[in-house]
């Protein structure tokens, strides 16, 4: 007769088993002394884990949190808000700078003469492949030296790259981090 | 008598700052000891625990009374202490605990005369080696004997796969197996190291 698994012996300790294989398990057990053996050693080592001595903070360490938490308590709700909300009110605002940076474009008026003249339903995807386009088309520019990259339009462009940056950064901290913590 | 978590937390939001004084008290030896599961160093625990307890004194009203606290209370520690223990050790890797591990099972039975149970050297016995674990079992052996959460709970808590939390949990007991029948009679053993080490290639 095989003897139980010691994931099977966990399975009983932790209370986990259904009735009809506890019941297996219990049939073997009288019947055999090695795995009662084996049962008596993992109850005594999961009780002594529990036995372990708990791992106290200095003295002073309620103290500190409590310090700490006052701090955070008096400052104003204007800070609050931007402590909580401060990333997505600079994505908002980094969004609208693209948005109008995009809208400034030479063409746009087209492009969105364009779009006005598509059929209702086509509309949304087309309006995304006619920004991408105006976006290539303005960076190739730029890349080629055909636009004067001095005054208002180096001012876009580094507005634009700030925002993507920007961007990227907020991305990464709102939606990369929450999905890809740390493990261990 | 003491008050529940939650009466803590809404006498907190009604403005009685020094409740959370009671809060961290209540929960602090059982966090710092997760922490130091994780971080394996009292300075780093203690630190990662502090802005732990402010982090979530400022997302208390953001608590649904409806949730477990403990197990919102001990995902913020997690996550705390693994993201100070990835800025610490960014070349952490599992295989590290698979390597002692291996050297674990490979390591014959010693022939030790048997330990009592209830002597202070296999309380000693089992503690050294919780402490040398790898954090991914240490923490979780954590969570499950002395947090005493549920499988799912840890789930919850580390956001790791429900399979991982249990492979996690089995190799961790097994580690601990394994120190111990190196240090008993071979008679009192119930198994030898090959069908330890067959289950846990299986």
């Amino acid at each position: 007769m095989s003897h139980l698994t010691s994931s099977r012996i966990f399975q009983l300790l932790d209370g986990v088993l259904d009735a009809s294989e506890k019941q297996r398990v219990s049939n073997h057990l009288e019947t055999c002394g090695e795995c009662r053996q084996e049962l008596a050693v993992q109850r005594e080592i999961a009780r002594s884990i529990k036995h372990q001595p708990l791992v106290v903070p200095s003295p002073r360490f309620t103290d500190a949190v409590m310090r700490r938490a006052l701090i955070y308590e008096r400052q104003s709700a204007f800070v609050h808000f931007l402590v909580q909300h401060g990333t997505m009110l600079a994505l908002i605002i980094g969004l609208t700078i693209i948005a109008f940076s995009l809208s400034t474009m030479e063409g746009w008026d087209t492009a969105k003469e364009t779009i006005h003249n598509l059929q209702p339903e086509k509309k949304i995807s087309q309006y995304y492949t006619v920004a991408g386009r105006q976006l290539t088309d303005y960076l190739q520019s730029i890349r080629e030296k055909t636009i004067d990259v001095v005054g208002w339009e180096n001012l876009r462009l580094f507005l634009l790259t700030a925002v993507i940056m920007l961007t990227l950064a907020l991305f990464d901290k709102l939606v990369i981090r929450q999905f890809m913590r740390t493990r261990v | 008598m003491h008050d529940s978590d939650f009466e803590i937390i809404q006498r907190v939001l009604a403005g009685e700052m020094r409740a959370y004084a009671e809060l961290v008290d209540r929960h602090k030896d059982r966090a710092m000891t997760l922490a130091m599961r994780l971080l394996k160093n009292r300075e780093d625990a203690e630190e990662a625990l502090q802005d732990a307890f402010v982090r979530v004194f400022k997302a208390l009203d953001r608590f649904e009374m409806k949730a477990s606290f403990a197990t919102w209370f001990y995902r913020i520690v997690f996550n705390v202490c693994s993201s100070a223990l990835g800025k610490r050790e960014r070349a952490y890797d599992i295989s590290i605990d698979e390597d002692n591990l291996e050297a674990a099972l490979s390591t014959p039975p010693a022939g030790n005369p048997e330990i009592e149970f209830d002597s202070s050297e296999f309380q000693q016995l089992i503690h050294e080696e919780i402490e040398r674990m790898a954090p991914a079992y240490s923490a979780i052996l954590t969570l499950f004997f002395i947090q005493e959460l549920g499988y799912e709970e840890i789930v919850d808590v580390t956001g790791l796969p429900l399979g991982t939390v249990k492979n996690r949990l089995f190799r961790a007991r097994t580690m601990l197996r394994v120190a111990v029948m190196n240090r008993m009679s071979e008679s009192v053993g119930a198994k030898d190291n090959g069908s330890i080490k067959q289950e846990i290639i299986q």
